[in-house]
């Protein structure tokens, strides 16, 4: 980005201004940048909140809406921006998956791997052969999924070790099932096995845009999204704020949370400057993880007592303060206005040197 | 007066306890027979009076300036204390039953990783530990045995400072936290009051405290005659019972005390939790004098930044003026003035002394007042309040006005100002608050007036700005074929503040717009796209709409405001609103069923009845989709057929009211009619209604409304459409108390972060946020749009 200064120097050129009134013109630039910083004492946290607020109550309540004319449903509006403010793990994250080889063929080979696919869903018939304690599984569909009895033997062997296991024409046979009750606790374990592609993986929806083929996954785990071959991990995100902070770190947490909330706002059509939005971000982030605006996040770090006793919870940290010893040094808002004394912010931080 | 400058806590020590008590109350009765408090009593008037004309008798003074003092109960036996009964768990978790000694390992501090830490056989000791048992909510067990609650506190006495700095445990002794004295708030903490018929009704807290000295005084004579165990143990856990429901009556494991009627008593904690509680309804929560509070009404002819006030309040509402030689004289007509309007309510004089300005007295006072003196005088033109509507959602709902005393009961003001208090005048209420120092006055002046309020920090854009009949005012102003003669012209400029030579016969309605236009150089386009240029103060083309001059948008006033300053900008729209509404009276509109006819309506009947019948014969996303676009494309057919004249037309287009979806919902079709977003498919088995036949796939059966409201609808797409506008009700009942909250939240969280003198943003902590205030330093209140563009200095 290009300061102003440049940007001044820039038209100057264009336009042929020289001497006295291309002095003129910067001393206005000068004056007004002057003009237009923040003075100090500025409430900047309680602007924030209000710029985010007041069109809080504007927006829709209207829970979900569908990305990108594809059929991944997201929740949008009033409801999405708490969820985001809390930092609430979703089941239902949406993730973009960018490919290094931009094309439709590893896109749709990405997308057939990654979706989750239970044994329930190639299982054609389970049935129990009760003299010799004997479990038969017959499959159909497997060619489909690009998989091979093996495999499936391979994965069913690693979650029943208990029973021995083996392949007898087309079907696999688990052995020395011994009671009609442990065979059913083994078919529920059975048809919820997750034998193709990432646990949790629910829909995936190819998209195609500006030349740039993209998938977006419902569910699934950010993490191992990354580590598919073939997945661009530089640009690929989701909307998982704190998978994000588990796998790429704060700095790029932050980031999403800021492109979310701000993606959430736009889409509602309220106008708020994208810079109070940074500020929540940096808030959020000040002690170098990612706190939730809640009592368990950014208002259990507080230090003021008095501003934690007015949010809530205030028996518990009432004693909880009074066991550890702490000390309120009055330097918030709140802490000020409970004892009556003018607040520490905007022309309260200075004093009158002539009482009048 | 001192500055506090820090509040610690911690626990209360018995000796502490002592020392602030003024009284060992032992009586359990409350009155004797003459309805004189008992001594000793839990409402002996040692502990401050509640009652007018009787004197404290610790400190002498009487009600409402006794602050009331504490007094004690000496417990006979000890008991828990009931919130920090988890915390007695963790400590005894964490020390040697025998010695006492803290069993962590090196290193490990704090009281839980402590307590979880705990070896089996002590370290020091070598003893064995039992298996302590916390038994909800109060008792505590040792393998099998019972502890008493002697034998807690002994074990807690045992306790080393030493081991209480790896504990972390900062607070007093922790043997404290087992009540052996218990502290009695002062009677001004629970007054009594006086019922109609003569009756006194005691504060819940008395009741229990009540309860607790006579199980207290009888559990001290049934240890006296030596009566046998369980009787004293079920004694003792009745001494527990009522001292735990006193300080906390809603804990899960204990019933809560009732009163006689059965509701449940309102004990301590109960009294300082949640939104009625001390905290948030007395403690952040301040109620204030010098305000009011009437109904608001708009006065076009006020300036933007001022507000009407009723007499009667200005009269009741004084400022405090100081004296000074150069105001002396005006001060005392104004004293004389007293029974008329502008008059002194009180003198208070320089030794601090109030007194009451009164017909008798007015003579006198006026004669007496000199520098020095100060003058509560009432409200008068020009003074500045506070103006405030609620919700105070953003600081624009609280904003400086100059004050014009009118007749009438309401608060007047202008129009254009009602967007940042989002205002109208149903009924709605507003307050008033007045500043009652100098320094406040300057701080209304310079930092809360409307003026500079005009541009928003939301955004960098002004969100005050022309509305509804000021648009409409413009736009027929400034049409191309308006011409006015000069006597028409001077009847509408002469309610501005316009001072302007008129020299010409004729002048177009653009040139009437531009006598209140300040000096500058706009291009811009209307909303339909025309194009507007304003040359060096003089408009040549195009007309005003909301694009230029409307709220939350206009820029042309925008540009104003950036050039000229908010007081210009305020001027402006001033005039503006009196140019455009006066001209209105004599270029009146109406909207009438003619502005929503269109004389052929069978294109966009047959577009309709051809994309449902596209639908039915096949139900997919593409015939869906087309569905869907019905709405879109009849807009456009009526946009193109629908008189240019037609004032609903004019309406939607400059911003000035309604929108032309809502036209076109009205001339074509309504549309589909969506319940969360979705097509209404919920109500009966395969079916929405039961007028429709199972499973028909028609889009009229799942609130597809294929009329538009002027020719009315059908009874199955009314009921639709009524279940669409409910579920809008709903949403926006519901929608208030989720943001409610979540502001709250965000407050709570943000309101610490301020900007430093060093110009880095800090929180409480006075950690770091940001090292340049908004990433470029550059306030989106003062900024146009949040940004410094090289077009802003040209």
């Amino acid at each position: 980005m290009i300061g102003i200064e440049q940007k001044l120097e820039n038209y100057c050129e264009e336009n042929k201004i020289t001497g006295a009134k291309k002095e003129e013109l910067k001393k206005k630039l000068d004056l007004l940048v002057e003009k237009s910083k923040f003075e100090c004492g500025e409430s900047l946290g309680i602007v924030t909140t209000q710029s985010l607020s007041e069109p809080a109550t504007q927006m829709t309540m209207r829970a979900y809406h569908f990305a990108a004319s594809a059929g991944i449903r997201m929740a949008s509006g009033l409801p999405r921006l708490i969820e985001l403010f809390d930092l609430r793990k979703e089941i239902d994250n949406v993730t973009t998956i960018h490919l290094l080889d931009n094309s439709k063929e590893s896109a749709e080979e990405i997308a057939r791997n990654i979706v989750e696919s239970k044994l329930n869903d190639v299982l054609s018939n389970i049935y129990y052969d009760i003299p010799n304690f004997q479990v038969t599984l017959e499959f159909s569909g497997l060619k489909e999924l690009d998989m091979t009895l093996e495999n499936v033997l391979s994965v069913v062997k690693k979650y029943v070790k208990k029973y021995p296991s083996s392949i007898t024409d087309n079907v696999i046979n688990l052995e020395e099932v011994k009671t009609y009750s442990e065979f059913r606790v083994l078919k529920q374990k059975l048809v919820d096995l997750s034998i193709k592609g990432i646990k949790g993986t629910k829909e995936t929806v190819i998209l195609h845009s500006d030349g740039d083929w993209t998938i977006q996954v419902k569910g699934g785990s950010f993490e191992k999204f990354m580590l598919v071959d073939g997945v661009d991990t530089s640009i690929t995100t989701t909307t998982d704020i704190m998978a994000v902070k588990n796998v790429l770190g704060v700095e790029a947490a932050r980031n999403v949370l800021i492109y979310e909330i701000n993606k959430t706002l736009e889409e509602q059509g309220v106008g708020v400057d994208k810079r109070y939005i940074g500020v929540v971000g940096d808030v959020m982030s000040v002690n170098g993880g990612l706190e939730p605006m809640s009592r368990y996040g950014l208002m259990k770090s507080k230090q003021s007592v008095l501003a934690r006793l007015n949010f809530e919870e205030t028996i518990k940290i009432l004693f909880d303060s009074a066991v550890n010893n702490d000390k309120d040094h009055l330097n918030t808002l709140i802490s000020n206005l409970v004892i009556n004394q003018v607040c520490q912010t905007g022309t309260g931080t200075v004093k009158l040197k002539w009482k009048v | 007066m001192h500055k506090i400058s820090g509040i610690e806590f911690s626990l209360l020590s018995p000796m502490q306890i002592k020392k602030l008590s003024v009284i060992e109350i032992t009586r359990p009765e409350l009155y004797d027979a003459d309805g004189y408090p008992v001594e000793r009593g839990v409402v002996d008037h040692r502990m401050g009076v509640v009652d007018p004309g009787i004197t404290c008798r610790t400190c002498g003074y009487k009600l409402g300036d006794c602050m009331g003092h504490f007094g004690h109960i000496e417990l006979i036996k000890p008991v828990v204390h009931p919130v920090l009964a988890p915390k007695i768990y963790l400590l005894l978790q964490a020390i040697c039953q025998k010695c006492g000694r803290v069993m962590a390992g090196e290193g490990v501090t704090g009281l839980s990783p402590c307590a979880k830490d705990a070896k089996e056989k002590c370290p020091f000791c070598g003893e064995k530990q039992k298996k302590i048992k916390f038994v909800k909510p109060t008792t505590f067990n040792f393998g099998r045995d019972e502890l008493t609650t002697e034998q807690v506190r002994e074990c807690l006495e045992r306790i080393t400072e030493e081991d209480l700095k790896k504990l972390e445990f900062k607070g007093g002794r922790p043997e404290w936290m087992i009540i052996t004295i218990l502290l009695v708030p002062p009677m001004t903490m629970r007054p009594s009051i006086i019922l109609e018929s003569g009756e006194r009704s005691e504060d819940d807290l008395t009741h229990k405290l009540v309860d607790i000295v006579r199980i207290n005084e009888r559990l001290k004579r049934i240890l006296d005659i030596g009566a046998p165990e369980f009787l004293i143990s079920d004694i003792i856990e009745l001494l527990q019972y009522h001292i735990s429901t006193y300080i906390k009556n809603d804990m899960s494991n204990i019933p809560p005390a009732r009163h006689r009627s059965g509701r449940p008593l309102k004990t301590l904690a109960q009294r300082m939790v949640g939104k009625e509680g001390r905290f948030r309804f007395n403690l952040s929560g301040k109620r204030v004098n010098f305000s009011a509070r009437s109904i608001i009404s708009p006065d076009n002819f006020l300036a933007l930044d001022e507000v009407g006030v009723p007499e009667v309040i200005a009269k009741t509402i004084t400022i405090p003026e100081r004296v000074i030689e150069s105001n002396q004289e005006e001060m005392r007509k104004l004293v004389l003035n007293h029974g008329n309007f502008p008059a002194v309510n009180y003198i208070v004089r320089t030794d601090g002394l109030k007194k009451k300005v009164t017909s008798e007295t007015k003579e006198m006072i006026s004669e007496e007042i000199m520098p020095g003196y100060t003058v509560e005088r009432n409200l008068m033109d020009g003074d500045w309040v506070i103006f405030n509507r609620q919700p105070s959602l953003h600081r624009m709902s609280m904003m400086a006005h100059r004050v014009r005393i009118m007749d009438g009961k309401t608060f007047r003001m202008h129009l254009a100002v009602t967007t940042p208090y989002n205002a109208d005048f149903d009924g709605d209420e507003m307050n008033l608050h007045i500043p009652q120092t100098e320094e406040a006055r300057v701080e209304l002046k310079y930092l809360m007036s409307v003026n500079q309020q005009i541009r928003t920090p939301r955004y960098g854009l002004p969100i005050i700005g022309a509305k509804q009949d000021h648009l409409m005012g413009s736009y027929f102003l400034t049409q191309d074929k308006i011409t006015l003669s000069k006597k028409e012209v001077s009847n509408l400029i002469m309610c501005t503040d316009v001072k302007v030579n008129l020299d010409k016969d004729t002048y177009s309605g653009k040139d009437v717009f531009s006598l209140i236009l300040p000096k500058l150089n706009y291009t811009s386009q209307t909303r339909t796209g025309q194009e507007v240029v304003i040359e060096d103060g003089l408009m040549k083309t195009g007309y005003i709409d909301e694009m230029a001059i409307g709220s939350e948008k206009g820029s042309l006033l925008n540009k104003i405001e950036l050039h000229y300053g908010g007081d210009e900008a305020a001027r402006f729209l001033g005039n503006m609103s009196k140019l455009c509404l006066n001209f209105m009276n004599t270029h009146a509109y109406t909207i009438s069923l003619e502005d929503y006819y269109l004389e052929d309506k069978k294109e966009i009947e047959k577009i309709v009845s051809k994309e449902i019948k596209n639908y039915i014969a096949s139900p997919s996303k593409e015939t869906q989709s087309k569905l869907d676009q019905i709405p879109k494309e009849i807009e456009i057919i009526i946009k193109e057929n629908l008189s240019s004249e037609s004032t609903a037309r004019i309406a939607a287009e400059t911003g000035a009211r309604g929108s032309m979806v809502s036209v076109s919902q009205i001339i074509g079709v309504v549309g589909q009619e969506k319940l969360k977003g979705k097509k209404i498919t919920r109500g009966y088995y395969n079916r929405s209604l039961p007028h429709f036949k199972k499973n028909d796939v028609s889009p009229l059966a799942y609130g597809f409304v294929k009329e538009g409201y002027m020719d009315g609808i059908s009874p199955t797409s009314f009921f639709f459409d009524s279940m669409h506008g409910r579920e809008g009700l709903s949403d926006t009942a519901l929608k208030t108390k989720h943001s409610g909250y979540l502001e709250r939240r965000l407050v709570s969280c943000l309101h610490d972060v301020k900007v430093a003198p060093d110009n880095t943003v800090r929180n409480e902590r006075n950690q770091i946020v940001q090292f340049t205030p908004f990433e470029n330093n550059i306030n989106p209140h003062k900024a146009n749009k949040g940004k410094i563009e090289i077009e802003d200095i040209l």
